[in-house]
């Protein structure tokens, strides 16, 4: 019994601070639509397996990997990630074309602009989130963004 | 204009203020429900990175791939394939999946189905000769449902040329069939669902329709079928004839159903549960399965058993399964093919057996493996990820339905039918590509897997 109100406790303090990651990760990667029923799968994956996710070297990044293969496959029936409309009347200064312009990024380069630009990551948060090394992340975010500029047609 | 990085930032508040996204509701774990598992079962194959390693340089240089060879030509004129001809479902030009025919060196033409018939050409299959073809058909698409199901049979000129010789209607609400042959060509075996519609409980149940070629009067077992996917453009191979004719083996998540064709009985075999695709041994007397729930977040066994019950064993332990058809065993008898996903695995302690995302691997019915590389056709460097993989009726090549691991630059994915030699001298040639790329948006996902294309079947060569 000891160990399992251990093992709770354990599970309950990570999922506090991996939950609300996963979320925004996957969104930014399959859509905001995908994104809560993947957390939801990939964090009763992590109860479940919590052997194997205390055993991962990189745990936020191993439940992450459950959560994007469940999103993926949901994904099947959609041709672009659902990403919210700009609230023009909240944010006027932002291009309307800027989440079709996100949607049009490959998945790493999409997931390495959001998680950076749009919600503030660091480098390091990103590269273990995704499994991903920084110089790769790098590569991602200087193409993802150069793209976005040609797409929205921006200098800067 | 505000620049690009403080658009982002701002878009990115949006959405993390917003109740319904970024801070939605905590996800809660039901604890009382959702039990805790102990490791799944470990088999006679355990991996380690050091064993992958070694395996991998003993075989990398038959791995390589001929470098600076030019594709093989896809424009000749004559229609007779040399290599026996290999059918596909594609959506290529129109809205529906139609049927195809392409040969090896030769361009695809369309030999069932048009632009306007609205109705989907699935799961061809040659007969073990190769003189004639089944397919499933029905009217409607997968996005709006079957209706009017057909089990259809059609002899193969030797210029491709198609004449059907019979079709058997399924039902009014069915979608299409996907149909194997027996050995002797002389009876067809196929899954018939309960509703032609994805969305309904019922889709993925149904009865297992066994079909004479001769007088067409089917035997029906009822509820024997539990297809793998709600999609029937999604084929597993679900059930297979023995090689010597005499049973047909289902897969049932209660474990390998046997059905003897001499007493029209069935038999479960011992320790299959959850058997989820079979392929048989050219021998008769091993199935290789894929052991597992099928829910992503789950691993896979690859298990062979003994049909005469006398045993299970596994030959890869725990990992996931990617797209595919499950494992198919060569029709030398020497080797099974099958796909590993290995995204997932990155966060493994046991991380090292991968080398790519998606993988093909070839491993013997005693369970050494070799690890394919990333499939590249001769002077391109973009690699085509596995989307199903089949053998060639010599056992000489791998038959992928394949997609480009990165979209282009319209954030679409290329699709492919590619034959790759199992010769690493030999390249892969190209016989297949959509003249346009995913017309059919709700079916196409950035990931490739809407199965522009669809099935696929290399029959043996029909002599002129």
């Amino acid at each position: 019994m000891h160990e399992i109100v251990e093992a709770s406790d354990a599970f309950t303090e990570f999922a506090q601070v991996a939950e609300p990651r996963l979320r925004l990760a996957l969104g930014a990667a399959f859509g905001f639509d995908l994104a809560e029923e993947a957390t939801a799968e990939a964090m009763a994956f992590a109860w479940e397996h919590w052997d194997r996710v205390t055993a991962a070297s990189n745990p936020v990044g191993y439940v992450f990997g459950v959560g994007r293969n469940t999103a993926r496959r949901s994904l099947r029936r959609h041709r672009f990630p659902y990403l919210p409309p700009v609230l023009a009347s909240e944010i006027p200064w932002v291009e309307p074309g800027l989440p079709r312009a996100l949607g049009l990024l490959s998945v790493r380069q999409r997931e390495v602009v959001m998680l950076l630009h749009c919600f503030g990551w660091t480098l390091g948060e990103v590269s273990e989130m995704l499994g991903m090394a920084r110089g790769t992340v790098q590569t991602h975010e200087r193409r993802g963004l150069a793209r976005l500029r040609k797409d929205l047609g921006v200098e800067q | 204009m505000t620049d690009l990085l403080t658009q982002l930032r701002d878009y990115g508040r949006q959405i993390e203020t917003d109740p319904m996204l970024g801070a939605g509701s905590p996800v809660i774990v039901d604890t009382e429900t959702r039990q805790r598992k102990t490791p799944g079962p470990s088999g006679r194959w355990v991996w380690a990175p050091v064993a992958a390693t070694v395996i991998l340089l003993a075989f990398l240089p038959m791995l390589l791939t001929r470098s600076g060879e030019e594709p093989v030509a896809t424009t000749v004129p004559t229609r007779f394939a040399e290599e026996g001809w290999i059918a596909f479902s594609a959506v290529a030009t129109d809205l529906d999946y139609d049927l195809y025919l392409v040969g090896i060196g030769q361009t695809a033409f369309r030999v069932v189905g048009d632009d306007f018939d609205d109705r989907d050409q699935l799961c061809p299959a040659f007969s073990p000769d190769g003189t004639r073809i089944a397919y499933g058909e029905a009217e409607g698409t997968i996005d709006t449902g079957y209706a009017n199901g057909a089990l259809v049979v059609a002899e193969v000129g030797v210029d491709g040329t198609l004449t059907e010789t019979f079709r058997i209607a399924t039902g009014t609400g069915s979608a299409p069939p996907c149909p194997t042959w027996s050995p002797d060509g002389e009876t067809i075996a196929a899954g018939v669902r309960a509703s032609g519609n994805p969305r309904n409980p019922t889709n993925q149940r149904g009865d297992v329709w066994i079909v004479p070629t001769n007088d067409q009067a089917p035997t029906v077992l009822e509820n024997l079928y539990v297809a793998q996917s709600r999609y029937p453009s999604d084929l597993w191979s679900d059930m297979e004839w023995s090689p010597d004719g005499t049973e047909l083996a289902i897969t049932h998540p209660q474990g390998i159903t046997l059905y003897s064709q001499a007493d029209r009985e069935v038999r479960t075999l011992d320790d299959t549960e959850l058997a989820r695709h079979l392929s048989w041994s050219p021998d008769g007397t091993r199935i290789v399965f894929e052991s597992g729930t099928g829910s992503p977040a789950d691993r896979t066994y690859l298990r062979v058993a003994e049909v005469d019950d006398s045993g299970v064993d596994t030959l890869v332990d725990e990992y996931y399964s990617s797209d595919g058809i499950g494992p198919v065993w060569s029709p030398t008898g020497d080797q099974i093919v099958y796909q590993r996903d290995c995204v997932q695995e990155y966060g493994l302690q046991d991380a090292g057996r991968c080398l790519y995302q998606y993988e093909v691997l070839l491993t013997t019915p005693e369970g050494d493996e070799v690890i394919l590389r990333d499939l590249q056709l001769p002077g391109d460097e973009r690699v085509w990820w596995p989307n199903r993989v089949t053998w060639s009726p010599d056992g000489n090549r791998l038959l992928y339905l394949a997609y480009l691991g990165e979209p282009d630059e319209q954030g679409r994915v290329p699709q492919a039918l590619i034959a790759r030699p199992i010769d690493p001298e030999s390249a892969p040639v190209l016989l297949y590509q959509p003249p346009t790329i995913a017309p059919r948006l709700g079916d196409i996902n950035t990931y490739g897997e809407g199965f522009q294309l669809a099935h696929q079947s290399w029959s043996r060569p029909i002599l002129p």
